[in-house]
């Protein structure tokens, strides 16, 4: 459409509507005439109108189509009923920021998996949505970044962890992760075996073959670890289809110096128990929990039960280590907790004590982040449409999210800070961080509870013998009893041989006496046959 | 519908009048059900919805293979007014394979999206990679569309509560199966079976497949399989440690591999000494690409090993599909390669893999057929799906392929052939054995 100069257009517009009056008169006549005609005048009003609109209002004014696509099962802990009210914030806080943005949000149900691609294939018959939010689990991720790259629309997600993700080329070029992907996480692993010269390390992870978030993380510590020269070891476990062996696990951890573990938090308190029992946790290994998302609802990630082995539990856990994203608190984010809260448990959902987890506030954070590049390119001269200027507008930046600072890096990631926490008081039980990671640069910030002797790995013995065998272990036969074992037999095989060879020895002595006899007797008879031979010749 | 996007809130009454009296003048806004499309001679448009390879013919459903076919067959169809009266039909076209020439199952379903939008389908042709077909069939079954293939062979297909749209007249590893567990009865070998197959996981894995489809049938049968997987691609083949495995675990062996892998293997096997009369080695070769020499030497290569070779081949019988025997098949073949050349610019040699094109042939015919009879019940607009595709199953029908015997799963019920070496002096394979899975 055209933009007329300020300065022609009265006249522009004085010039149409004489030239429809002229012919008006003309028209009077025929009754079925005027209306077209004045169907036709109106509508070239319209159309001058529409062409003034955009030079008229100088604010943005956009109505943007938002569609959300995340489970509504309430078991995942970034489900639609969880994630809504921090969306409807920042919609009122954008709102406020840039009035001429007017959301319309709507959401639709991922199931997790392949429902998520049909759930946009359908939304998207009539008008595509102009911003995608969503959706976290990796599998479901895939298809609607393929399918929203190719149609040019922006995706924000704060999930979609996985190492792939990172490779936004082709495939997932619009997606920009709000959230700390698990490569993030990663790096604080390669900062501290950096630091603490660490040379091998044991991956253990419960594969469940479904979301397999263990998998996708123990991917990203994987793919950061092996850039290095470190020596990595895997060992798999699939809790729902055998039951964990950790005397297995155990003998494996023997050949490495750190262990990091990803799986739920009973299996982690069996794995540790295991090991406090064979005396690993005396500070010759360096074991690591990845438990990434601040929400209790992943399970007691502490070391109470309310069982017997609570006791051995907290012992155990003295020596084990967890990686968490690094908590900050500001005041805004508390008048958005109470609020969030009020809503989800208005919603009916189980008002756990720590329902704000890096998914509500990721989302929070991805519609102001939009708002925020959608504004720059509109100021420059572009629109909603321009997916891929939008999604660039969105990378490689900085700026004030609910919980903190959000800093976007240049391949649309978030870099996330992440705290190293141990058990700071073994009478309590209580953690406290002693590490932070700052993604940003990369650096590694030690805390006042850093208690060096933790992370220094002890002389240990290298071989494979335990101190004290086992004798209830069954099969597993330690080596000092198979050397009392052995000697036993070897005893008692020597005593046998020496009775026995008494009895040997009679009888050699009795066959030797017949052998006399018969020799003798041969020998006759030979000395016949040879006379007898003689005889004959 | 880009004007009422521009209109923002608040607007005078009088400006909402004025769009109402243009929008009744402009064209219809887009449409809430697929238009109903009519040509000049006012029959109504059947449009079908393509998504093959464009250009790597070494799949055997890449277009230049099956484009002639399909061709034909909507010539004869829209030739014929008994066959599908008052409509017509075309197609659209999707290329299924990424920049590599690889049919890549996530270009599929983004292609089979924009074909959806722009053209409203009332089936889909294709694809034939595994996984591409996987994300175009899960498609189909939530649009509620017929999906018509001839390839498409790995068992997961029959699964008809995830793909309950997708019509196979092709050969499929389920069919494989049956005739390994009908082979095994025959001999009257009851007890285990080896598997050994190549798998690099970064294409379509067919020898993969093909060997899934041994393993759940003859499992099905109570008889115990071991697998072997081989991975050319992850440096030298190590056959010394398979020989060890073959000789624990198994006497009789199934192999899906490239051919050269397999002469490789049946090399070894004869200087590694074993007792050849204990084993058996089924070589999996559908398409019988190493039987194309006349007579037929898969074991000849042209090398210094032809003779060691030759010898080994003495416990080694093949598995392909049979060609169909019908006379119509032959002049099928004949055009084929004919408007393939002209065309498409292709020359199509003499292959088992043109029955691929037979099939698909075969089912855009048998889908205008179940189409024709659906609308004569019905009649009005399209379908759906759900009605057509049942009308598909559990069915006969004479095509170029001879006889088309779909079954309740729609999957169709296919011939295979045995060959031996009937000749050991010459060496010369033939079909020694018929399976007629109808």
């Amino acid at each position: 459409m055209k933009v007329f100069k300020s300065g022609n257009r009265q006249r522009n517009i004085t010039k149409v509507y004489i030239s429809k009056i002229k012919i008006l008169p003309l028209a009077h006549k025929r009754g079925l005439l005027l209306s077209v005609n004045m169907s036709y005048l109106l509508s070239c009003c319209l159309y001058v109108w529409l062409i003034l609109l955009p030079v008229r209002t100088s604010a943005l004014n956009e109505e943007i189509e938002v569609l959300v696509i995340l489970p509504k099962n309430n078991s995942y802990i970034f489900s639609i009923s969880r994630v809504t009210p921090a969306i409807e914030y920042a919609k009122k806080l954008s709102g406020e920021l840039y009035p001429g943005l007017n959301f319309s949000v709507h959401y639709e149900n991922s199931d997790c998996g392949n429902e998520a691609l049909f759930s946009l294939v359908s939304r998207s018959c009539m008008k595509k949505p102009d911003l995608i939010l969503g959706p976290v689990c990796e599998y479901a991720a895939a298809q609607v970044v393929r399918m929203a790259s190719h149609w040019n629309i922006p995706v924000i997600s704060a999930g979609a962890l996985a190492t792939g993700f990172s490779h936004k080329e082709k495939e997932y070029s619009h997606l920009t992760r709000i959230a700390p992907s698990y490569l993030k996480m990663a790096e604080t692993f390669s900062a501290l075996f950096e630091h603490f010269s660490w040379k091998s390390v044991l991956l253990i992870y419960d594969d469940d073959k479904e979301e397999r978030n263990c998998y996708f993380t123990t991917e990203g510590v994987h793919s950061s670890l092996h850039l290095e020269d470190y020596n990595v070891e895997f060992f798999i476990i699939d809790s729902r289809a055998h039951k964990v062996d950790t005397e297995e696990i155990i003998k494996h951890i023997y050949d490495s110096e750190v262990v990091i573990m990803c799986a739920e938090a009973d299996i982690v308190r069996d794995i540790m128990l295991a090991a406090h029992r064979k005396r690993l946790t005396n500070g010759s290994y360096i074991f690591f929990n990845i438990e990434l998302f601040n929400s209790s609802s992943y399970g007691n990630g502490s070391w109470k039960r309310g069982d017997k082995y609570d006791a051995d539990a907290k012992l155990a856990y003295a020596a084990l280590n967890v990686v968490t994203l690094m908590r900050t608190v500001k005041p805004e984010f508390e008048m958005f907790s109470t609020e969030v809260k009020k809503s989800i448990q208005k919603a009916g959902i189980g008002a756990d004590s720590a329902n704000i987890n890096m998914f509500v506030e990721g989302f929070h954070d991805a519609l102001l982040l939009y708002a925020l590049a959608l504004h720059e390119v509109i100021k420059n001269g572009s629109n909603k449409k321009d997916g891929v200027q939008i999604t660039q507008s969105m990378w490689n930046r900085t700026f004030e999210g609910i919980a903190g600072q959000v800093s976007i890096d240049e391949n649309g990631d978030r870099n996330g800070d992440f705290s190293v926490m141990t058990m700071a008081d073994t009478q309590t039980g209580t953690y406290e961080a002693v590490f932070n990671y700052f993604g940003i640069n990369q650096s590694l910030q030690m805390m006042p509870g850093f208690n060096s002797d933790r992370f220094t790995l002890r002389e240990r013995h290298r071989a494979h013998v335990p101190e004290h065998p086992d004798k209830s272990c069954g099969l597993g036969v330690s080596a000092v009893t198979g050397i009392i074992v052995g000697a036993l037999l070897g005893t008692a095989l020597l005593m046998a041989f020496y009775f026995f060879r008494k009895n040997y020895r009679i009888t050699i002595e009795r066959r030797t006496q017949r052998e006399e006899c018969d020799i003798g007797k041969h020998r006759q008879l030979r000395e016949d046959s040879i006379r007898s031979n003689f005889s004959a010749a | 519908m880009g004007l009422s996007c521009q209109l923002g809130r608040g607007k005078p009454p009088l400006l909402l009048l004025q769009l109402l009296i243009l929008l009744s003048w402009g064209p219809d806004p887009a449409l809430a059900s697929p238009p109903e499309r009519r040509d000049r001679a006012g029959l109504r448009e059947v449009v079908l919805a393509v998504i093959l390879p464009r250009n790597n013919t070494a799949y055997p459903w890449s277009w230049p293979r099956v484009g002639p076919a399909l061709e034909r067959a909507l010539g004869r169809i829209n030739a014929d007014p008994a066959l599908l009266p008052a409509h017509r039909v075309r197609y659209v076209f999707e290329n299924s394979e990424n920049e590599a020439g690889i049919c890549s199952e996530s270009i599929a379903p983004l292609v089979a999206v924009d074909l959806k939008f722009s053209h409203s389908p009332w089936a889909f042709i294709g694809p034939g990679c595994d996984y591409t077909s996987s994300s175009v069939g899960l498609f189909t079954t939530h649009w509620g569309l017929p999906m018509v293939t001839a390839g498409a062979p790995a068992i997961g297909f029959y699964d008809t509560n995830v793909y309950n749209s997708i019509t196979n007249t092709g050969p499929t590893h389920k069919k494989l199966g049956q005739f390994a567990v009908h082979l095994q009865r025959h001999f009257g070998w009851r007890r285990h079976a080896l598997l050994m197959f190549s798998d690099n996981k970064v294409d379509d894995r067919p020898y993969y497949f093909a060997a899934e489809g041994l393993y759940s049938e003859l499992g099905s049968d109570n008889i115990t399989t071991a697998d072997l997987v081989l991975n050319e691609q992850a440096g030298p083949v190590p056959f010394a440690t398979f020989l060890q495995d073959i000789k624990q675990s198994g006497r009789v062996v199934y192999v899906c591999c490239a051919w050269d892998t397999f002469r490789q293997l049946m090399v070894n096997f004869r200087k590694a000494g074993l007792p050849q009369e204990e084993y058996v080695f089924f070589y999996i070769d559908v398409f019988g690409r190493s039987l194309d020499s006349r007579p037929a030497r898969p074991w000849a290569k042209g090398d210094a090993d032809d003779p060691i070779a030759k010898e080994a081949f003495r416990s080694v019988k093949i598995v392909t599909y049979r060609e169909p025997q019908n006379p119509e098949y032959k002049e099928f073949v004949t055009d084929l390669k004919a408007d393939a050349k002209r065309l498409f610019n292709f020359t199509m040699e003499d292959s088992l893999m043109n029955l691929i094109s037979g099939g698909f042939y075969d089912g855009v015919m048998l889908y205008a057929q179940a189409l024709n009879e659906t609308l004569a019940l019905r009649g009005g607009g399209m379908p759906p799906g759900k009605d057509i595709t049942k009308r598909m199953w559990n069915r006969t029908y004479y095509g170029v392929t001879g006889l088309v015997q779909i079954d309740e799963n729609g999957d169709r019920e296919i011939d295979f052939a045995l060959w031996d070496m009937t000749d050991i002096d010459s060496g010369i394979f033939q079909i020694v054995s018929v399976y007629n899975g109808t």
